[in-house]
């Protein structure tokens, strides 16, 4: 019987009780006829009313229903059991992660959840044009059907918009298959928070201006689902129809987003162990530890980071696997399941690490050169894995932070964790409000030198800090973080700390072209005299350099004649604060105008946001999606600013900022450095 | 005192009994289900606490509340009655049918509409809930006029 037919019993049971003592009085009162009439009436309607209810209400659609995307599948969990039961017994934690952009990395797309403007919004991009509307509980996509032939106008094709990736700093989108399966396209445009605007896809990322975006059906299946969902099963099989190449997706989840078992892993041995009350007494009381489940915070801190880094950091899936159980795959292929937390890290994967494309590498063991032969076959197919390394093998791009970590002397040699400073769940004594806590999940008092003198205590006395850094105890440069985890990545369209702690280094950034913290901060100093800075503090030799590199600002080198990073990186420092501070802001502008015409969309974006940073520009008018060549009028218009302002270089070295002796600027020495521009295509994978 | 009189006494002192044994009986009843959802805390039953089924516990607590209420709403109408001596009034009557039948509908919508549920939305039960706050309310107010006018 199904459950509907029992709830339309027991109503109208119910009713029928409370209405006897009415129906027993009339037929004390009136026996006859009307005493038969009543008796029906209190059989039949209270069975008609129930059923009418059930039958004129609607009900929700069940997930196993819906076809056109993936789907959270809540059987056949193979032992997860999905945040909706831990949050039972852990509110706590469960009301901070719920805040967290980990839960909403991957949602079901609606006007609820979507950020994006889809109020009948007109986009065009390479003379295509799309139509985003939404209706009472969907959004959709109009656009031109890439199918069509002939008639002088195309026709139109209208598609729902089923799923979301991100909300933190951008939202994409994702476009139900056209084959009736759970395959997922990318939309041409993204979201953007900051600036409450569409933009091309491609835009958000650092690309060369004419990569073309994949949005080849399946990429989410067979990409993103690893680590933008919990347990989520690609399920990519041979079309049952036509028993060929033709893949079919029934790609299923335990649950959207990067929930509980993400990190803590499949938690139904843990329920099922502390469902009973003396069991959790006993465990409260002081039972050692829990086997039934990971808790990250009490694994070594080796095993603790390699949690976060199952997903943050530069791995491949191991495609040793028999083809039957690869499928149809992603360019890595992919096994069912990966690790579970705090398993083996590399069971199902292998880390990426830069030593191993070292001509000279030598495995260490018989696993280490499968892993080796591995990555090289890998590189050899044309995928550009070591394009996420700085040629010294420091990661530059976003979101690899345990490869980056992993790497530096306090993870090696010390105990240094992703949770000695990050906080996954927000603490009881923290003050700070869910928000402020969710924006990158730092600990209290974790984005200041505290982060540092946990473990190096001898700095937290002013007198040696001072002796240590040779700045002034308040100043930025005696920040830790500034100098040993400068902003040398680039992602989510901006610099971001790397997380791959080393000290400021010249000759690194001759080797490896990676802006050294102290010429990113005194962006209108030359190398030559940052390396002579470093020799007398530190010890360090100073390397040789080229007359450019004795005479002009490392600031301006880089942002004129290094590559797209370089630029984007040195774009972004010129809106920094410490920066600003350290370095001036007057002489940026011809520098920041030239940026405005850059190439790269990323570093157009960077460039635009610190002119607006800098007085005069607060409402500089500027869209850095408008492409390179379109774009002279603003760089134009930003000069005219800047020489009406008469702004003074406070500088002493004029001739590093390319000033003439009369402070004039020198548009010929511009002209130069950009001849000697890197314009080598340049790719962030983020 | 005159037979009329004594008559109206003793049906007086059956309804005030009648509505003392229900509320008794019902508040153990009620106190009981407290206790059961309890122990549904306590054992972690998913069935109960899991977010998923975040109506179902909803419905029930207030299901629960509702009638623990209500029974102690039926033992102050029985004490009321003794103590105002309110005889042969049949505004009392009809006050005391809707006030029994506010108590099996309404906490029984309640926990009726936990049984089973549709997402965030209740079952077809809790429609009984505002019936029964009808009835509940036409009994307070008949009670209350009853004293006013003794």
């Amino acid at each position: 019987m199904e459950s509907s037919t029992i709830e339309a019993c027991l109503v109208a049971a119910v009713i029928a009780l409370v209405t006897s003592p009415l129906v027993i009085s009339i037929r004390r009162a009136r026996p006859g006829p009307v005493a038969i009439f009543a008796g029906v009436l209190w059989c039949t309607v209270p069975v008609a009313v129930a059923w009418a209810a059930i039958t004129l209400r609607t009900f929700p659609l069940d997930e196993r229903e819906i076809i056109n995307r993936p789907i959270e599948l809540n059987e056949d969990l193979d032992g997860y059991v999905t945040s909706r039961t831990c949050e039972a017994c852990h509110p706590g934690e469960h009301a901070s992660w719920h805040r967290s952009y980990h839960r909403t990395m991957t949602q079901v797309a609606t006007p609820e959840t979507a950020l994006g403007d889809f109020n009948d919004r007109k986009l065009s991009l390479n003379g295509w044009t799309y139509l985003l509307s939404q209706s009472e509980d969907s959004l959709w996509l109009e656009t031109d059907d890439p199918g069509f032939v002939g008639e002088s106008k195309a026709r139109q094709v209208r598609r729902r918009i089923v799923m979301s990736t991100g909300s933190h700093s951008d939202q994409d989108y994702w476009v139900e298959s056209q084959d009736g399966d759970r395959r997922l396209q990318r939309m041409p445009f993204e979201w953007v928070r900051a600036k409450r605007r569409w933009v091309p896809y491609q835009a958000s990322f650092l690309a060369p201006p004419d990569a073309v975006a994949s949005s080849e059906p399946g990429e989410w299946n067979n990409g993103c689902i690893m680590c933008h969902t919990t347990r989520g099963l690609p399920r990519v099989e041979v079309h049952a129809s036509t028993g060929m190449s033709k893949p079919a997706y029934d790609s299923v989840v335990g649950e959207f987003g990067i929930a509980c078992e993400s990190c803590h892993g499949p938690a139904e041995r843990h329920v099922e162990s502390t469902r009973g009350f003396a069991d959790r007494l006993l465990y409260y009381l002081g039972r050692e530890g829990d086997d039934t489940i990971v808790n990250p915070a009490k694994l070594d801190h080796r095993k603790s980071s390699e949690v976060c880094g199952q997903c943050h950091s530069i791995w491949i899936r191991r495609s040793n696997m028999p083809d039957e159980q690869i499928g149809l795959t992603s360019r890595f292929g992919y096994v069912p399941l990966g690790p579970t937390p705090g398993g083996e890290f590399e069971e199902t994967r292998y880390l990426v690490q830069h030593r191993y494309f070292d001509p000279k590498y030598q495995p260490k063991d018989e696993p280490d050169r499968v892993k080796h032969e591995a990555l090289l076959k890998i590189k050899q197919n044309g995928f550009n894995v070591e394009g996420s390394f700085w040629p010294d093998g420091m990661v530059r791009v976003s979101g690899r932070d345990y490869s980056g970590m992993m790497e530096s002397p306090c993870f090696e040699r010390g105990e240094l964790s992703c949770t000695s400073c990050h906080d996954l769940h927000k603490q009881s004594d923290d003050a700070r409000g869910l928000d402020a806590w969710a924006d990158d999940q730092l600990g209290p008092k974790m984005n200041s030198d505290h982060a540092c003198v946990q473990c190096h205590p001898s700095f937290g006395d002013e007198e040696k800090l001072i002796a240590h850094s040779h700045h002034a105890a308040d100043s930025a440069g005696s920040r830790c973080y500034n100098c040993h985890m400068s902003y040398t990545v680039y992602g989510v369209q901006k610099a971001i700390r790397s997380h791959h702690i080393d000290s400021p280094s010249v000759a690194t950034s001759l080797a490896t072209g990676r802006p050294n913290a102290c010429n990113q901060c005194h962006l209108d100093q030359t190398m030559k005299w940052a390396a002579e800075n470093l020799a007398t503090w530190y010890g360090s030799e100073v390397p040789e350099f080229s007359e450019d590199e004795e005479q002009i600002s490392a600031g301006v080198l880089w942002a004129l004649g290094g590559h797209a990073q370089q630029r984007a990186l040195i774009a972004w420092s010129m809106g920094w604060e410490p920066a600003l501070e350290a370095s001036g802001a007057d002489w940026m502008t011809p520098f920041l105008s030239q940026l405005l015409m850059d190439p790269y969309f990323a570093v157009r974006l960077q460039a635009d946001r610190s002119l607006g940073k800098h007085a005069g520009f607060e409402n500089f008018e500027y869209d850095y999606v408008v492409p390179a060549e379109a774009q002279t009028d603003a760089t134009f218009r930003a000069r005219l600013i800047w020489e009406e302002l008469g702004g003074r270089p406070r500088t002493a070295g004029l001739g590093a900022v390319l000033r003439d002796s009369d402070e004039r600027f020198i548009y010929s020495e511009l002209s130069r450095l950009l001849e000697l521009r890197d314009d080598r295509p340049l790719t962030l994978e983020e | 005192m005159t037979a009329s009189s004594e008559e109206n006494n003793a049906t007086t002192l059956a309804l005030a009994k009648k509505h003392a044994r229900i509320g008794w009986w019902s508040l153990l009843f009620f106190l009981s289900l407290g206790m059961l959802l309890e122990i549904m805390h306590g054992l972690k039953i998913g069935w109960y606490l899991d977010t998923g089924n975040h109506t179902r516990r909803f419905m029930w607590t207030l299901g629960h509340t509702h009638g623990t209420l209500l029974s102690l709403v039926h033992i102050a109408f029985a004490v009321s009655l003794k103590i105002f001596s309110l005889v042969g009034k049949r505004p009392l009557e009809i006050a005391s049918t809707c006030l029994s039948l506010a108590t099996i509908l309404m906490p029984g919508g309640f926990i009726l509409g936990g049984l089973f549920f549709y997402g965030g939305q209740p079952g077809i039960g809790v429609l009984l809930v505002p019936v029964g706050g009808l009835l509940l309310f036409a009994a307070v107010l008949l009670t209350a006029r009853a004293l006013q006018s003794d």
